[in-house]
């Protein structure tokens, strides 16, 4: 941790092993008409498993 | 300090000086070098990313129209132009081979989903059960994972069809715009009559039920409800807990959000971002995972629609979402026919590739966004590859406010 600047929520997509493409999560429909998702709002199925419910 | 792959960091002040002064371009030599090495270990952390061989991508999420009726006519509805010579309920035979299509589509894919959308899906609950039943029995055959979702008005959500829905583990998306007056404003029953009253105990009992999770109130504002913070907390007064407020999109110069408009919704996102801080309330667009969130080569590709997600309309045609449902130049086949455009697809694949978009390549929240609605900058633009602006100015805020929450709940739990 350095002196000048901490990291203090660290994105896995940061990571350089973070790069892989399983296409396990879910598909993130940007229609405003559903609830507008992101792929920013995605969660990786294989880190954190969804459950019985979308979100 | 956030970077636009969603990390936060603290910085003090010689840091924030030296941050300053590399975005300007020029290092000051006031400042020591340990900043400055500092900063540069934290940037040479990243990876160089090979975005474009990401091979493959196979169908995953199908969203089924199974109903080109709805019991209600609200002002702004998209779908209002493209339905009224198609209105029909999906057979099942048609719902049938439209789950057949998405299990031998998704090949490897272990994780798929359907949605349930019209019109309104409800009325046609019998196949919703029917889809249902067929569709998780055929994904367990195939080894795979079914999640289902239903985008409803909640008018016909009684008790007993709340019972259904449990028992097939649907997650539900309910509409509505805020407390009666706003709500009323734009969604009106067929005739014209005020849906508050009928919509209300059915997404109360819904929220009561799913304390957990599993539904969202989704409502929507326009020009005339732009102090939509204020609908927000009507939402959470009334006792919801999952909710997500999204910008009308609409050519109605009355109700269409313009850029004038953005200052007025930063105070906006801010207000909710600060009651959201207060409680254990979830406001989907602020609900950014980050530690837990995608890979790079999902971050940079957009919804998938036309590749990993097309929509089916009653008669079986495929389109690429259901937004694009009636425009007949993306209709891509037909699950009678067998047929599916390559061309489209391919189109698709390539649009939904974020450095595809000029106006994405230096935008820094297109890791956080994907690169906007495709369907939007058709409906605004009449150009699919022209992002909408204002949405993406909207984006930005929320992603914003959202890791601006995220920076203030870790100081709250300090």
């Amino acid at each position: 941790m350095g002196k000048h600047i901490k990291i203090i929520v660290e994105s896995s997509i940061n990571k350089k092993e973070e790069k892989k493409n399983c296409q396990e999560c879910q598909t993130p429909c940007r229609s405003a008409c559903k609830t507008s998702m992101t792929v920013g709002n995605l969660v990786c199925e294989v880190k954190k498993p969804l459950g019985k419910w979308t979100w | 300090m956030f970077n636009s792959l969603g990390s936060l960091y603290q910085l003090d002040e010689e840091g924030t000086k030296a941050v300053e002064s590399l975005l300007k371009g020029k290092k000051d030599f006031r400042i020591s070098q340990e900043v400055y090495r500092e900063i540069e270990e934290v940037l040479s952390s990243y990876g160089n990313f090979d975005i474009q061989s990401y091979g493959d991508l196979t169908l995953k999420s199908l969203c089924l129209n199974v109903s080109h009726s709805c019991n209600m006519s609200c002002d702004y509805c998209f779908t209002s132009h493209n339905f009224i010579s198609d209105k029909a309920l999906m057979d099942l035979e048609t719902v049938y081979k439209a789950i057949d299509f998405l299990i031998y589509a998704s090949k490897d894919t272990k994780n798929i989903e359907i949605d349930f959308f019209g019109g309104e899906p409800l009325l046609n609950l019998e196949i919703i059960r029917e889809a249902s039943i067929y569709g998780k029995k055929k994904a367990i055959e195939s080894g795979k994972n079914l999640r289902i979702t239903l985008t409803t008005n909640g008018v016909l959500l009684t008790e007993k069809v709340l019972d259904l829905l449990d028992e097939l583990d649907i997650s539900i998306v309910l509409s509505i715009d805020g407390g009666e007056k706003i709500h009323n404003k734009h969604r009106h029953l067929i005739g014209g009559e005020d849906s508050f009253k009928y919509i209300l105990p059915n997404a109360l009992e819904l929220a009561r039920r799913r304390e957990y999770g599993g539904y969202y109130i989704r409502g929507t504002y326009t020009a005339e409800t732009i102090k939509f913070s204020e609908t927000f907390k009507e939402l959470v007064d009334l006792g919801f807990r999952y909710i997500s407020l999204e910008p009308v999109v609409t050519n109605d110069k009355s109700l269409s959000i313009k850029k004038e408009h953005i200052p007025i919704l930063r105070e906006e996102y801010r207000k909710i971002a600060e009651e959201c801080l207060k409680g254990d309330i979830k406001f989907f667009h602020f609900e950014l995972p980050l530690e837990e969130g995608a890979c790079i080569p999902r971050l940079a590709r957009g919804c998938g629609a036309g590749v990993e997600y097309m929509a089916i309309t009653p008669t079986g045609e495929i389109y690429p979402c259901h937004q694009f449902v009636g425009h007949k130049q993306f209709k891509m086949g037909n699950i009678y026919e067998g047929n599916l455009s390559e061309e489209l697809r391919d189109r698709f694949r390539i649009l939904n590739m974020i450095d595809s978009k000029p106006a994405c390549r230096d935008c820094w929240a297109r890791y956080l966004c994907g690169g906007g609605c495709l369907a939007n900058n058709f409906n605004i633009n009449s150009d699919i590859m022209e992002p909408y602006e204002v949405g993406c100015e909207i984006q930005k805020l929320r992603i914003e406010y959202a890791l601006w929450l995220r920076a203030k709940r870790m100081e709250v739990k300090v």
